[in-house]
């Protein structure tokens, strides 16, 4: 039962860790149909900007806020000066663009950070939490509440906002939303700033438990973008549960099974999702009457 | 209120919309007429923006377009209903007036959804279901509702009639009739040029890009060669 109990926990960790940079990949696929490879390098740059501030003697605080920020700003960049270029360009161009701004964002950060892992103190202290006999890191309630965070406002953005309705209307018909006045370009810049700020965010409070590295957004935008593909690319809720369900099934198939099975289970989801469910477990699917 | 001027535009080195001058007085009801790839849509798509222009102006009110991208020509009080009504499909009807005043106060758009609603009482019984699942008939009000919650000076439809039975035809520019007799300035492509005929107060006919031939729309009704082409009798 405290084996149990203690995948669970570990398994939420990974799981919010997972969905956090999922989030990104839903958000850019909703405004723009193309998948932002770069996902994985705004996790690591969280991470590396507030190790950076950190260094610089700013508090946490603005450190972590400050990385947000820059995160946010290079993918406005990202996003202007890459791909809105690429005018017509099919979704598979604009992938391949991102692809190459992951790279140099990657070698950005080696050249600024080198080789090293960096990492900073958990922010609650670094005494683990127990919980009926379970052990838990007190950083995973930050990367837990992260996650819910980022939830609410996403919700609150897309159902009460009109950014967000814009955003969605964009996603359902670019050329109508061009020619009822809606600033289209605009659009696409916000959801890259609030995509880069989301994966940020979750490098921010995942770095002290998983150490940060220049070639750490590698793997994790594998993991997340399997949990956008379970929860259907266009939803970020979705990519939230979808994180949520891998990572639980990781850490049980890593502690019923065997550690070294660990790291297939997001392949092994990732091809029984295209078999047999290929739209995601929530993915929409708009309805159209000619 | 619009005045177009020696208009040029296409896709890539396609010419498809030549030298195009073409004006519409405040209150005026203007159709362009003309076959399949004469040229009507782009023409449209040229003056509101989406498409670029390869010369010439457009100018509103006063106001020169020519260099401002779609949104701001909406701003400024071009509104362009598309072909194939062109809605939000996957959002609701409610969701898809509000966007087309998106650029306006909240309270504005308060006002002016009632005044949809009360002009298309469908919309009203349908505000919460899915655009996409709305009939021919319905999805042509939305996309015209949407257009006027933008509060227009100009309102540019593009075939409103295309793809709709007999019937809602004939509703349609019931419709349409009310607008411009509310003061409503329009500029109507269409290709059901005899529907168009009967309620415009001028009209241009579009031969490949280029305007054949303009005057009042009885006129235009009366000539022997339009008759030949378009009316087929």
């Amino acid at each position: 039962m405290v084996d149990f109990l203690q995948f669970l926990l570990s398994g939420i960790t990974r799981g919010s860790i997972y969905g956090l940079v999922g989030v990104g990949f839903a958000l850019i696929f909703r405004s723009s149909h193309a998948i932002n490879f770069a996902q994985g390098e705004f996790v690591m740059i969280g991470g590396m900007a507030t190790v950076f501030f950190l260094t610089l003697g700013l508090p946490l605080v603005l450190a972590a806020a400050g990385a947000v920020v820059a995160a946010a700003l290079i993918g406005a960049l990202l996003q202007r000066l890459a791909i809105a270029q690429a005018k017509n360009a099919s979704v598979l161009t604009i992938i391949i663009i991102t692809i190459g701004a992951g790279m140099m964002l990657r070698g950005a950060a080696e050249i600024v950070m080198g080789r090293n892992f960096h990492s900073y103190p958990a922010f609650s202290g670094e005494l683990p939490v127990d919980l009926l006999g379970a052990k838990m890191q007190s950083q995973s309630l930050w990367v837990v509440a992260a996650l819910v965070l980022v939830t609410i406002g996403i919700h609150f953005f897309f159902a009460r906002t009109r950014l967000g309705k814009a955003v969605e209307a964009t996603f359902s018909n670019r050329f109508a939303a061009t020619v009822i006045g809606i600033n289209v370009p605009r659009i696409l810049i916000v959801c890259f700033m609030l995509s880069a700020a989301i994966g940020a965010l979750g490098g921010v409070v995942m770095t002290p438990i998983t150490l940060t590295h220049f070639e750490l957004g590698v793997p994790l935008a594998l993991k997340g973008f399997c949990a956008a593909i379970v929860g259907g690319l266009t939803s970020p809720f979705g990519a939230i549960i979808g994180g949520l369900i891998l990572g639980l099934s990781e850490a049980f198939a890593g502690g019923y099974i065997s550690p070294t099975y660990q790291e297939a289970v997001a392949f092994v989801i990732i091809i029984a999702m295209l078999i047999f469910r290929p739209q995601g477990l929530f993915g929409r699917r708009a309805v159209e009457r000619v | 209120m619009l005045r177009i001027e020696n208009l040029t535009g296409g896709y890539g080195r396609i010419i498809a919309v030549r030298d195009v001058s073409l004006t519409v007085g405040a209150g005026e009801l203007v159709a362009v007429i003309g076959r399949n790839g004469a040229g009507k849509s782009t023409l449209l798509k040229t003056i509101s923006g989406v498409q670029p222009s390869y010369g010439g102006s457009v100018r509103l009110g006063g106001q020169e377009l020519t260099r401002l991208d779609p949104a701001a020509r909406v701003r400024a009080g071009l509104a362009h209903v598309p072909e194939g009504r062109q809605l939000f499909g996957a959002l609701s009807v409610e969701d898809n007036l509000r966007l087309g005043a998106h650029h306006r106060s909240v309270a504005e758009a308060d006002a002016d959804i009632e005044q949809q609603f009360d002009m298309f009482p469908v919309l009203r019984e349908r505000r919460r279901s899915q655009a996409g699942a709305l009939s021919g008939g319905q999805q042509q009000m939305l996309a015209l509702g949407r257009a006027l919650m933008a509060a227009p000076r100009v309102l540019m439809l593009d075939e409103p009639s295309m793809g709709l039975a007999p019937q809602l035809v004939a509703q349609i520019l019931r419709i349409i009739r009310t607008l411009k007799e509310r003061g409503t300035t329009i500029l109507l492509v269409e290709q059901n040029a005899r529907a168009a005929l009967a309620i415009a107060d001028r009209a241009y006919v579009l031969e490949t890009g280029r305007v054949a031939l303009e005057g009042p729309a009885s006129d235009v009704l009366q000539n022997p060669r339009i008759k030949d082409l378009y009316l087929g009798y």
